[in-house]
């Protein structure tokens, strides 16, 4: 299963020009998944970019508008949109003249993909213990 | 700030024949939907417009404004028009 997952993942970059990076981790910065572009070598740690991720959302979910559900970060020359998916953080990294509002659909697409994968680390934690 | 484009916006829903308007950003952000217009198709009717783009400027020539192509998506009953002017897309659903 995780093969066809990190396969539809790859499809999933050819959707969006400029996607570079899809990678799902855990708020620990554990990366579950990657997928990157051809002849892409992502210019991040990308164990950093759950845990900061992370705190980020946290933080931005004290404003009093409820929990926050996604970030869009963009720098020179690529952007990072992040989702908060519970227990589960989807980065996609993209070039900064990439669609963000694709990315953004996309995000809420995979809702249920991670979902997926949450369920089942659970199911493997609960089952360990 | 956004009162210009809401007036438009309420303007162009306003109009006959027209179920849904949407503008959306360089970035494929929602400035403003009205009407069956949902505010998560900005992403989809902005890349619809920069391929469209695309596709004229292959000919090798310089791209005059007159160039801009305007798309029409088709379905049942519905016509979506998509045409982009500067860095902005507009999306009008018409029956």
């Amino acid at each position: 299963m995780a093969e066809e997952l990190v396969v539809h993942f790859e499809k999933l970059l050819t959707r969006v020009d400029g996607l570079l990076s899809a990678v799902v981790t855990d708020r620990d910065g554990v990366v579950l998944l990657r997928a990157n572009a051809p002849n892409c070598s992502p210019p991040f740690t990308e164990s950093a970019l759950g845990c900061t991720f992370a705190l980020a959302s946290d933080q931005a979910s004290k404003l009093g508008l409820k929990k926050n559900k996604s970030i869009v970060s963009i720098y020179g020359s690529y952007q990072l949109v992040q989702f908060n998916h519970s227990s589960l953080i989807t980065t996609f990294v993209a070039n900064s003249n990439a669609n963000t509002g694709l990315l953004l659909e996309l995000g809420s697409e995979l809702e249920s993909v991670t979902q997926v994968i949450a369920t089942a680390l659970h199911e493997r934690h609960s089952g360990a213990l | 700030m956004e009162t210009g484009i809401n007036n438009i916006l309420n303007k162009l829903t306003d109009s006959e024949g027209v179920l849904g308007v949407l503008i959306a950003d360089e970035h494929g952000l929602c400035l403003g939907a009205r009407g069956i217009a949902k505010a998560s198709s900005a992403g989809f009717i902005a890349s619809i417009a920069a391929h469209a783009k695309e596709l004229t400027e292959l000919k090798g020539d310089a791209v005059s404004k007159d160039d801009t192509p305007t798309i029409s998506v088709e379905y049942g009953n519905n016509t979506i028009l998509i045409r982009s002017e500067g860095n902005h897309t507009l999306a009008v659903w018409k029956s």
